[in-house]
């Protein structure tokens, strides 16, 4: 297994996270988006890693990752697309949005572009049914996380623009582990 | 609704409404001085006399929910529920994008009622402005003396954490939410032992939801009384409206409660998008039972009202659909919410979800079998009740509702072997992705 | 002490009772997945729902806490369709693979299925397919199908091994049981998981498809792997032993057991067993009769009293034999024999084990029996002042009992056991060392007897095999002995128990048949000088 470590700048935020807090393990969410952050997925190496700086089982790391929909357990694009597909936005239009997403972007969601720079989502409910049909673009590296709005195909393709020109971190490499994973599906 | 006061959304005029100084210059932490003055039991006593109740759908009295807290030597903790995501819901994320400090006062002035040193708002990750704007807020606040140590020269100290969620609605779920917060999956708890008196940490813990909690200076300014005047006898005050769907102007409203739907929807959010009459409403949130546009006539944005109707108030998350929409469509689009959202950790909810949404989603793309509706009306009732936590109910009462207001249209799809709904209406199909 | 009312039976139960513990103490079912006495309480399966008048809604039986005047109703149609909806939930995505199920037989989906359910599936849509027959550790394999996330496994990891190696994983209709990547499980007690997993998603893998389970007997048994002597039941069918499970006992194991116990029973039936006795001379090797063999012996032992003194007979005992076999053997050489040259302790040790000794149950002394030898046989001694003797050239005769003293001797033996005479081998496996006569003996699954652990409890062991070859009970080739000598002798277990009991100072009113399911505890084991 690649030994992975925290850069020291990740390193002093966690630290500074544990002090709000009676213990640790409460640091686990912030301490995984952070990892996230810094290596582009939470991958099996991540787990350990992650166990190791707050004394906890693997096993808890790991369903706390899978538990949640935004820690990623494999590799995505620069950007993470996530349509908003439950009632309200439906009413509004979100298949359109993903279907126009789809034959923009060339993948089915689910997918990241061949350039690697979208990862395509449909996703539950965002709390912006108000400024339906909606997304949200996370970047791998989580310097943006915006939410878009009253989305129109003319928006769309000036977002989708916007994204292009712009940079976002590389993640650290590493090479996925053969593992004891099942799988859900 | 120019009589009613705007005990909430006094901010939009302002474009910087998120910082200290539009909330100072609101009247801002002037009922925080006022309230550390106060004994802690008498803030109680006016959150009790204001009849406020809680704003994220339970509806439980808040001021009661304060005093079951555990009299004893432990830590007590005070929690924010900022999860925000009960599908048609979205003012908490207004209040915290908007006007933050609002709710930061609201938590230290119940933090001091409640002799809570440390809080916790727990925020949906997706939040990142909002995130962003609490963040400045609680910056802004501890430099200007009002939270952290020795608040306004008082004595009193109190620390507020914004933590971050990762993406699950049933984090929402109180008890979801303190296993969350403790970092562990968001599994709600077996109840009891009630947060109050084992919650966070396995300390006493009050949960409250963002509006619940900014109302609470309004309530120490004005008295529990002037709220209570507020709204109808048993469902005082105002509260905020989320309105989406097909409505021309879609948005958060704060009315009294009473305030009649119908005027909601035509005065407030400028009627039905041109075109489209209504067909039905979700009054309160994804999980409530539906009102048929009959029904919507006769209803009134109160706790009593709605339950005499058959349905909830809820989180006031209002969805509002208009004529050509299908509901079995809608459904399968309900369905697939719940059965993604279980935490998995029941057997009803985790197989009850799941298989109600292959039923509905069979019947939507027209493989429906007679059978299939009493099936589904068994299975909920299978889950309704018998649950760890109120997911499992809010799964099954879409579906019990829909099927007895809308039988004819499941019929007609079962009959006819298709949705007979023009495509363009579709709302459902986007299921693929999950 | 609150009394409440379950389906019309009144019920005293000590204050923080729960529901189901009053109801099962009341002999009324209350059928349950995740609920397990010895692990926290989880609530999920939701099986255990039981009506309470006041309160609106159904309760989980397992998570209430009876209290005065509490009325609860297990019978009620409510009730009885809530556990159907269970049922018919988990089934919704269980395949029904039961005739390739290890578990079938002994399945709570299948009994309760028979209890509750009786109704074919409504469900028509695909199952959810997951992954089969995965082993997670080297004693246990998983499958995700038939798992219902009850959780028991986790539990226990968590709470009992504290090993904490297992989660459940995803979330919803997605979850599985897993390991973080590069893990498996493998602590000392692994094999747990699998007795408590209540479908057939854990198994055993030295089990798995070995033998269905309703062609096995369980026989009540006590763990002889270490001195805390863990309540067992050995599970057999024609003879052969196919498993062990543990009992519940809460004053010795509560209901666990670790990876090695469940393996003695391979180690002590297994290879070098003894099947006749018989008189060796080097390679040499001659088959006798019984009479032949222990006429022999006494003739031998006769003489050498007589022409060498008792103390030229030095005898060498088993903390691996009962009570009733330990007091027979130290009244045959203490009393009738009169020699000063006995050994008590010859330890099995801890080769071959995983695990030494841990906080949980697994104890340093790898012999079920440290106490009795020293409480029925008044044989808290080692065997130095013997291996002395030998080497003085003292000790004519040497009787050793068991194998233990294969391990006191080690590399000396042969030089060692030149001095002796005779050696007489009494035992049920091949000895190491040298013996000229060799009188071949049962192992404890194939006798009845009682064992004393290492906190003074006395515990009953029945047989679960029949021995194969011309082997004896210690007890009777002991009291033959006896006999031969011209000393009263019972016959069989249980009468040279009553007989220790009564003999013995501590032991008073203890009674074979008076020990129960799970052993009486000696109020005071009384410690002798060693």
């Amino acid at each position: 297994m690649n030994v992975l470590e925290f850069s020291e700048a990740r390193k002093a935020e966690i630290a500074d996270l544990v002090t709000k807090y009676p213990n640790k393990q409460a640091v686990l969410l912030p301490a995984l988006h952070l990892a996230q952050a810094e290596f582009g997925y939470v991958s099996d190496e991540v787990i350990h890693l992650v166990a190791k700086t707050l004394d906890v089982a693997p096993s808890l790391v790991q369903e706390v990752a899978t538990f949640y929909s935004l820690y990623n357990r494999k590799p995505v694009g620069d950007y993470i697309i996530q349509v908003c597909q439950t009632l309200s936005c439906a009413l509004r239009g979100a298949e359109s949005v993903i279907r126009y997403l789809e034959g923009k972007l060339n993948v089915h969601l689910g997918e990241t572009t061949a350039d690697g720079k979208f990862t395509l989502v449909a996703v539950e409910c965002l709390a912006s049914c108000g400024t339906a049909p909606m997304f949200q673009v996370t970047a791998r590296d989580y310097s943006l996380n915006a939410y878009y709005e009253n989305l129109t195909e003319k928006r769309i393709d000036e977002i989708l623009d916007e994204l292009r020109k712009r940079p976002v971190r590389q993640a650290a490499q590493m090479t996925p582990l053969t593992t004891h994973s099942l799988g859900g599906h | 609704m120019a009589d009613a006061p705007r005990i909430l959304l006094d901010f939009l005029d302002d474009d910087r409404s998120w910082t200290l100084e539009s909330y100072r210059k609101r009247g801002g932490y002037k009922a925080l001085e006022k309230a550390l003055k106060m004994e802690p039991v008498q803030i109680m006593e006016e959150v009790k006399a204001s009849g406020l109740r809680g704003r994220g759908g339970a509806g439980f009295p808040t001021g009661m929910k304060w005093s079951f807290l555990a009299k004893n030597d432990r830590p007590k903790y005070l929690v924010c529920n900022a999860d925000e995501g009960e599908p048609g819901t979205f003012k908490d994320r207004l209040l915290l994008e908007r006007d933050p400090h609002k709710l930061i006062e609201g938590m230290i002035i119940s933090a001091f009622s409640l002799g809570s040193k440390k809080s916790y708002v727990y925020l949906r990750h997706e939040f990142e402005l909002g995130f962003q704007r609490m963040e400045q807020a609680v910056n802004e606040a501890e430099a200007a003396g009002l939270l952290g140590d020795n608040i306004l020269g008082t004595g009193f100290s109190h620390h507020l954490v914004n933590h971050r969620g990762a993406g699950a609605y049933i984090c929402g779920e109180e008890t979801g939410l303190i296993e969350s917060l403790e970092g562990k999956k968001g599994q709600p708890r077996n109840k009891p032992p009630f947060p109050a008196i084992q919650g966070v940490f396995n300390d006493p813990t009050v949960v409250n939801n963002v509006e619940s909690l900014a109302v609470v200076p309004w309530l120490i300014n004005n008295g529990g009384a002037a709220y209570k005047a507020v709204g109808t006898e048993k469902s005082p005050g105002t509260k905020l409206f989320s309105v989406s769907g097909h409505v021309k102007k879609p948005g958060v409203y704060e009315v009294p409660l009473g305030y009649p739907l119908m005027d909601l929807i035509d005065k407030e959010c400028g009627g039905m998008l041109d075109g489209m009459s209504l067909k039905c409403c979700i009054p309160g949130g994804s999980s409530v039972p539906v009102l048929t546009a009959e029904e919507c006539a006769r209803a009134n944005l109160d706790y009593e009202s709605m339950n005499a109707l058959g349905t909830f108030l809820g989180s006031g998350g209002v969805i509002v659909i208009g004529e050509g929409t299908c509901v079995v469509d809608m459904l399968a689009n309900l369905s697939r919410f719940y059965a993604h959202e279980s935490c998995g950790q029941c057997t009803p909810c985790r197989d009850g979800t799941n298989w109600i949404h292959k039923v509905v989603d069979r019947i939507e793309k027209g493989g429906g079998r007679r059978q299939d509706l009493a099936d589904l009306l068994d299975l909920s009732d299978n889950i309704m009740g018998k649950t760890i936590c109120a997911l499992g109910d809010a799964a099954a009462m879409p579906v019990i509702a829909f099927i007895q207001k809308y039988r004819h249209e499941f019929e007609e799809h079962i009959e006819k072997g298709r949705c007979p709904y023009k495509p363009e209406y579709a709302v459902a199909h986007a299921a693929a992705g999950r | 002490m609150p009394t409440l009312t379950i389906d019309g039976k009144q019920v005293t139960v000590e204050a923080g009772t729960t529901v189901i513990k009053a109801a099962h103490g009341a002999g009324i079912d209350v059928p349950f997945y995740c609920w397990h006495p010895g692990l926290s309480i989880a609530g999920n399966c939701r099986m255990c729902l039981v009506e309470i008048e006041k309160m609106p809604k159904l309760q989980i039986a397992c998570n209430t806490v009876c209290s005065d005047n509490m009325v609860v109703h297990t019978q009620s149609d409510k009730v009885k369709k809530a556990r159907q909806g269970v049922q018919e939930f988990l089934f919704a995505n269980h395949p029904l693979d039961c005739p390739v199920c290890d578990q079938a037989g002994e399945c709570k989906l299948q009994d309760y299925y028979m209890q509750y359910d009786l109704k074919p599936s409504r469900m028509v849509d695909r199952k959810t397919r997951r992954v089969k027959a995965l082993p997670i550790g080297p004693y246990v394999v998983y499958d995700a199908e038939r798992c219902i996330a009850c959780s028991r496994c986790v539990r226990f990891c968590d709470e009992i091994s504290g090993s904490k190696e297992l989660g459940i994983f995803e979330r919803g209709d997605n979850y599985y049981v897993g390991l973080a990547a590069g893990t498996e499980l493998n602590n000392p007690y692994s094999i747990n998981v699998a007795d408590i997993c209540p479908v057939g998603a854990l198994t055993n893998r030295d089990f798995r498809f070995k033998m269905r389970a309703w062609y096995l007997t369980d026989h009540e048994s006590v763990c002889t792997g270490c001195s805390r002597g863990c309540s067992t039941k050995l599970s057999e069918n024609g003879n052969t032993i196919y498993r062990t499970l543990p009992r519940d006992n809460e004053q010795v194991n509560q209901y666990w057991m670790c990876d090695d116990g469940r393996f003695v029973f391979k180690r002590e039936l297994g290879p070098n067993r003894l099947l006749a006795p018989s008189t060796r001379k080097g390679a040499d090797v001659r088959e006798t009769g019984w009479d032949d063999a222990l006429d022999a012996l006494y003739a031998a032992l006769r003489r050498t009293v007589n022409e060498h003194g008792a103390d030229a007979i030095a005898a060498v005992g088993s903390n691996q034999g009962s009570n009733e076999e330990i007091h027979l053997f130290s009244r045959l050489f203490r009393d009738a024999i009169g020699t000063r040259m006995v050994a008590g302790k010859s330890d099995i040790g801890s080769e071959g084990y995983q695990v030494v000794e841990d906080e949980i149950l697994i104890k340093a002394d790898k012999n079920p029996n440290t106490t009795g030898l020293r409480v029925f046989g008044n044989l808290d001694t080692d065997a130095s002042a013997l291996v002395k003797a030998i080497e003085g050239g003292k000790v004519k005769v040497l009787v050793v009992w068991g194998r233990g003293f294969d391990r006191v001797l080690g590399d000396r033996a042969p030089a060692l056991l030149e001095k002796v005479e005779l050696v007489v081998h009494i035992g049920a496996h091949e000895p190491a060392h040298r013996a000229d006569l060799v009188l071949p003996t049962t192992v404890w699954a194939e006798k009845e007897g009682t064992f004393t652990n290492f906190a003074g409890v006395v515990q009953h062991f029945g047989r679960a095999v029949r021995a194969r070859g011309d082997v004896r009970d210690e007890v009777d080739v002991f009291a033959e002995l006896l006999r031969r000598f011209g000393a009263a002798a019972p016959a069989g277990a249980e009468a040279a128990f009553q007989e220790a009991a009564q003999k013995i100072p501590g032991l008073a009113g203890l009674d074979f048949r008076g020990l129960g399911e799970t052993g009486v505890k000696i109020e005071s084991v009384p410690v002798l000088a060693s």
